[in-house]
């Protein structure tokens, strides 16, 4: 990966993920835990490490990379391989006193699956731009947002699921799944096409 | 120890041990397949309309 393509990553998807762990947490609690973002532009720089350890992985390991090595991975396994490096660094620091409050302690996993996910909606928005889908890249940027699925009765909301998923994961010392958290990228990324489709058609209806 | 050492050349776990070599041996067969774009290009794309992003999520409360 390009260092314009990490600077563009980190400005685009990680600091709005940051920005988004922060607006949901109170900053009276954040006082009351210290929630802190030290030596950023270091942990910056690990991420994209334990990124490069986990790409190289899993492009030697799983992928045919061609003749000459011209063969990449995908951007759901890319997207995968940062929530993973994310997941390592834990970017928030904060004071592991009990009762813990958990938002808090949720920070870094919460971190984790936005980053992925600010990183799904900028290459969508690309792939509109490349496409000349001009309408529908204008309504991802009006909409401004990714939306996620209802989930059943009694069970978590979908973010709040996948958070603790990740947290879980790590609780119980189980690896990151590149493979199986990528599939789950890919049908976030549908869901989210259809559903930005669905608006244009009753825009266009609408007219 | 002797059943420890029996079970080693028991026909059962032979037989795990052949299938571990055998699936071993398939590991460069079964590759994934990849021909899109890169990171780079998707993010060069949106860098050079000087594209800054608005999007936000919200994370919601954890129960």
């Amino acid at each position: 990966m390009k260092a314009e393509t990490y600077n563009y990553l980190c400005a685009n998807a990680l600091d709005r993920a940051i920005e988004d762990v922060l607006q949901s947490i109170p900053l009276s609690v954040q006082k009351h835990y210290n929630l802190t973002l030290n030596n950023l532009d270091k942990k910056k720089q690990r991420i994209l490490e334990e990124y490069d350890i986990q790409r190289q992985s899993i492009r030697e390991k799983f992928f045919d990379v061609g003749e000459n090595g011209e063969k990449l991975i995908d951007i759901h396994k890319v997207s995968a391989c940062f929530t993973s490096a994310v997941l390592k660094v834990r970017v928030f620091e904060y004071s592991e006193t009990e009762p813990m409050d958990l938002s808090v302690f949720y920070s870094n996993y919460t971190l984790a699956f936005l980053t992925g996910i600010h990183i799904l909606y900028l290459c969508m928005l690309s792939d509109y731009e490349r496409n000349g889908e001009d309408k529908l890249a204008a309504l991802l940027k009006k909409q401004a947002t990714f939306v996620f699925p209802k989930t059943n009765r009694g069970h978590d909301e979908y973010l709040q699921g996948r958070v603790k998923t990740l947290a879980l994961n790590d609780i119980y010392a189980i690896d990151f799944d590149v493979l199986t958290y990528a599939d789950m990228l890919y049908w976030i990324e549908k869901y989210n096409k259809d559903e930005l489709q669905k608006l244009m058609s009753a825009d266009s209806i609408t007219k | 120890m002797l059943q420890e050492i029996k079970e080693v050349f028991g026909k059962d776990y032979q037989e795990e041990v052949r299938f571990l070599e055998f699936k071993n041996s398939m590991r460069q067969y079964v590759k994934l397949k990849n021909e899109s774009e890169s990171i780079d290009d998707k993010m060069e794309r949106l860098r050079a309309t000087g594209y800054l992003s608005n999007c936000h999520i919200k994370v919601g409360d954890f129960e």
